[in-house]
């Protein structure tokens, strides 16, 4: 047996708690090579370095503070990302009585009641802010360190909606509807995805929703939007975000 | 850029790619448990006091989030930033946490997600650090001038950067945060089995990169 095969052998032996067998136990490379296996192991336990920074909660808290004071003023003039985020968050709220009224009118019209499957005719709609940081930038762009946050309304009868982002046509996040983490969650009907901006250069807020199952997507834009459209999935891409 | 990366793959990074499946074994070593009572932050919870909550979990987890943290990312600028980034979640995930985990497993869910969207946002920066750590710098030509342990952990950080960022998380969520595999299976969302052959192949992998850096075991 190669020592490589020994190793791995042994350590997956270990880590079933299962013996490790006599063919390894009887290797004559076996006790150096578990002494060193064992040597890395301790050295991934050791802490390599004290806490130092002894204000670190309070940095905490003061991140939550600021978190909670940069929710928006309306009273407030936006800025030109603002503006665009409220006229969609506009677009957003017309778009959803929009959507509840039509839902009531299929209700109250329909001849066999609400027990009919209806057909969803509502279009998902990408609702996108900027949570600006400390720095400003003039003009359209963000910043690094400025949050980006995806919104949408899941669509009654929408089995699957998933919330993307991409970074110069990379996905670098994704949030589907059935999410349950904490920065990608979905509470009621909304779904939401926080990004940091952390890198310079073009980010793309994306939205699809499909029915079926969605076929996997390599991860590069142009791609998976003509690999969703083709499988019957509805795309929705935002104007890019330029990242400074 | 991606494709060129991956063009420059380690031997470790191959080695740990397309992993075998054993059987399902609900098998694992016993661990410490829950460093804390966690009792105590449920008990906040049960009267309000998100506050009280977060606090002891800083208290209880902030160093194991902090470590955790610093070995995935082996940036040290970044590090304390993603920690605090996971507490301000963690304050607002709170009010969903449902109990189906210990908090602990929990948080470190959560931190191990917002280390792997460091990583991923720093990507074309670690794999120059990928690149360069081949070539020895003065000090790795030189040991003697540091003790034999501060050198090993040194190389050490650098051989996990090597790891794929799976595996790192696996070996250090196994080993530093001495999770169970079900623990384990619980933050990466995949079974015990694969998590046991990604740690099988990791841990020999990571053996084999720092003697082949110089460090001595």
């Amino acid at each position: 047996m190669k020592i490589e095969e020994l190793e791995v052998e042994a350590v997956r032996r270990r880590e079933v708690n299962e013996p490790v067998g006599s063919e390894i136990e009887n290797d004559s490379r076996w006790p150096e090579l578990k002494r060193k296996l064992d040597r890395v192991q301790e050295l991934l336990s050791i802490e390599n370095e004290a806490e130092t920074d002894e204000d670190w909660q309070r940095g905490v808290w003061a991140a939550i503070h600021a978190q909670r004071t940069e929710e928006p003023d309306a009273s407030a003039e936006p800025t030109p990302i603002a503006r665009e985020s409220g006229r969609s968050r506009r677009r957003f709220a017309i778009l959803s009585m929009a959507a509840v009224a039509a839902a009531l009118l299929v209700v109250v019209w329909s001849p066999d009641g609400p027990s009919r499957p209806e057909v969803n005719m509502q279009a998902p709609v990408l609702d996108w802010s900027i949570e600006a940081g400390e720095r400003r930038v003039r003009g359209d762009d963000a910043k690094r360190g400025d949050r980006l946050r995806l919104r949408t309304r899941v669509p009654e009868g929408t089995e699957f909606v998933e919330l993307r982002v991409y970074w110069e046509g990379t996905l670098v996040a994704a949030c589907r509807s059935s999410a349950t983490e904490s920065s990608c969650g979905r509470v009621g009907q909304t779904l939401t995805l926080s990004w940091r901006l952390d890198a310079p250069g073009e980010y793309e807020p994306v939205l699809i929703s499909f029915t079926g199952e969605l076929p996997r997507l390599p991860g590069k834009l142009e791609d998976d939007a003509a690999a969703a459209k083709a499988a019957g999935a509805q795309v929705v891409l935002q104007r890019s975000i330029r990242v400074r | 850029m991606l494709a060129r990366n991956r063009g420059r793959l380690t031997r470790i990074d191959e080695a740990i790619l397309d992993l075998p499946q054993p059987a399902p074994s609900s098998a694992s070593r016993p661990t410490a448990g829950d460093r804390v009572d966690e009792s105590k932050i449920a008990a906040a919870m049960a009267t309000g006091d998100r506050r009280a909550a977060l606090e002891l979990l800083m208290s209880a987890y902030g160093a194991a989030v902090l470590a955790l943290c610093r070995r995935m990312l082996g940036d040290s600028d970044r590090v304390r930033d993603v920690r605090q980034l996971v507490f301000v979640e963690a304050h607002d995930a709170l009010l969903r946490f449902e109990g189906k985990s210990s908090y602990r497993t929990w948080l470190l869910s959560i931190a191990r997600h917002r280390c792997l969207d460091a990583i991923k946002s720093i990507r074309r920066g670690r794999v120059h650090l990928v690149e360069t750590s081949h070539e020895p710098s003065d000090a790795e030509k030189n040991p003697e001038q540091r003790s034999l342990e501060v050198e090993l952990r040194r190389i050490l950080e650098q051989c996990l950067q090597q790891l794929k960022p799976t595996a790192r998380t696996a070996v250090l969520l196994r080993f530093q945060q001495k999770l169970t595999y079900p623990q384990m299976s619980e933050i990466e969302g995949e079974l015990p089995a694969t998590l046991q052959a990604r740690v099988s192949r990791a841990l020999p992998a990571l053996r084999q990169c720092i003697e082949r850096h110089g460090g001595s075991l």
